[in-house]
């Protein structure tokens, strides 16, 4: 049986968002890090945090629910 | 339909309304004699107004609901949409016609509205008004609640990604000047009232009415050239609800002051020992005026110098009856003869069997001009004018 040890991280505390409802910290990471790679590119590795933070809070369902809009042009918020 | 239906549409309502309210509130001149409190006593040991029955009531909430379901209708762009509307209009208007004739009755010939019962009538009017306030709290709480802390749906922004929001501080400003500059106006008007200052007071009332027309002028420009509609999400809906009831009552209160503006300029006293009219409710200083301007004896002095004609009068509100006619452009293959003949009838003042026949033919011409379309609505609309037969008898 091989060890193998797995790092599970959630998203740290962000004082901006300190309450019980952390729809708009998970809104604002996924924004975030669509905007990073839109100026800096996907191979930029800061844009990983963002990245990490919104797939640890956001719903699986919300995700794929942006990405479609995303794909469609009706995204609610700007990404540039 | 829509397009040709519009300006008819509005034209129609327009004149009816206006014509409505025109023609009870010009005719009605004060009797001869006023009911006063002794001779009142004589018919009761109490100063309030123990109500007839009446049909109105029953009357107008199926008007209303021909109003409603038709207005949906107009929305939904169903077929005879917008000719149901005007229906729907027409029946709302003329209940409230014959309802505000009965209290006019009441009030200034039959003496009911005496102190304690205009102390009634007053704070109806105030709660009524509370009513309205607690209205448009409701529209300013959407607004914030939308406004203030808005969702990720709509970007997490305000206004919302894609909404161009019109500039508060161009034509928005402009109107806000325009509306409280009436509002000086109005208040100018109404203090030379208390002075006792004819001229002035017409002359405030007309600035007003002015003011709050070039308002509505503008705010349909606005409507036309803005960016967005109703159906835009959460802005649309908060802008459009907000101006769109301001706006509706901006209009009913400058026909108000326009109508009350005439009645001053010709002379009809609103007020009297047992005066009826809503406008006495709300402009409350008429009721205790300074004796210089009301002076008993120029009361009686008016009084003479006006002959009644109020059996005649009474019925001349009927005669809008012959918007019937108009219904013709319908269908074209049905005899104009039933329509006419039915207004016709309707209108005589003197034989209950005429009215009666007229309101059985109107009801009769309406099922068979609009049996082409929604017929459960003008079975509702024939329905109610069997209950004005039983009514008038």
């Amino acid at each position: 049986m091989s060890e193998q040890t797995f790092v599970l991280e959630t998203a740290g505390f962000d004082a901006r968002f300190p309450n019980q409802n952390q729809t708009r910290h998970c809104f604002q990471n996924y924004v975030d890090y669509y905007k990073c790679v839109h100026h800096k590119g996907e191979a930029f590795a800061p844009c990983r945090q963002f990245f990490k933070a919104f797939h640890s809070l956001c719903p699986n369902e919300w995700i794929d629910r942006w990405d479609t809009q995303r794909e469609n042009g009706i995204f609610p918020a700007r990404l540039e | 339909m829509g397009g040709g239906g519009y300006l008819t549409f509005l034209q129609c309502t327009t004149i009816l309304m206006v014509t409505m309210m025109f023609s009870y509130y010009i005719f009605f001149l004060i009797f001869f004699f006023i009911m006063n409190n002794i001779t009142r006593s004589n018919f009761a040991n109490n100063p309030f107004h123990l109500v007839e029955s009446s049909p109105w009531p029953l009357i107008i909430s199926f008007s209303l609901f021909i109003l409603t379901t038709s207005t949906v209708m107009f929305f939904q762009n169903y077929t005879y949409g917008s000719d149901f509307l005007m229906i729907g209009l027409f029946c709302v208007v003329s209940s409230m016609a014959f309802w505000f004739r009965d209290i006019i009755s009441e009030g200034s010939y039959q003496g009911h509205h005496t102190a304690a019962v205009q102390k009634g009538l007053t704070l109806g009017v105030a709660l009524f008004i509370i009513s309205e306030i607690c209205f448009f709290l409701s529209i300013f709480w959407a607004f914030f609640h939308s406004a203030l802390a808005p969702t990720i749906e709509i970007g997490g922004q305000w206004p919302p990604l894609g909404i161009t929001a019109i500039n508060p501080f161009e034509l928005p400003l402009l109107n806000t000047i325009l509306l409280l500059s009436s509002g000086t106006s109005v208040t100018y008007s109404h203090h030379s009232l208390i002075k006792g200052n004819r001229t002035a007071t017409l002359v405030g009332l007309i600035i007003t009415i002015i003011l709050a027309a070039i308002f509505t002028f503008f705010q349909y420009i606005e409507y036309v050239t803005a960016p967005f509609t109703i159906s835009d999400g959460a802005f649309g809906s908060c802008f459009y609800f907000a101006t769109g009831f301001h706006g509706i009552h901006v209009i009913i209160g400058t026909i108000f002051l326009a109508v009350l503006s005439l009645l001053f300029y010709i002379g009809i006293l609103l007020i009297s020992f047992g005066s009826s009219s809503l406008s006495l409710s709300i402009i409350g200083d008429l009721n205790h005026p300074p004796p210089h301007f009301f002076h008993q004896h120029s009361i009686i002095l008016r009084c003479s110098l006006q002959r009644s004609y109020f059996p005649y009068f009474s019925y001349l509100p009927s005669l809008s009856f012959l918007i019937l006619p108009s219904l013709s452009y319908l269908n074209p293959s049905l005899p104009l003869s039933y329509p006419i003949l039915s207004s016709l009838l309707l209108s005589d003042p003197i034989f209950s069997i005429q009215r009666t026949m007229g309101c059985f033919l109107t009801a009769l011409s309406l099922y068979y001009y609009y049996t082409l379309s929604s017929s459960f609505l003008s079975l509702t609309i024939s329905l109610l004018f069997i209950i004005i037969i039983i009514y008038i008898k």
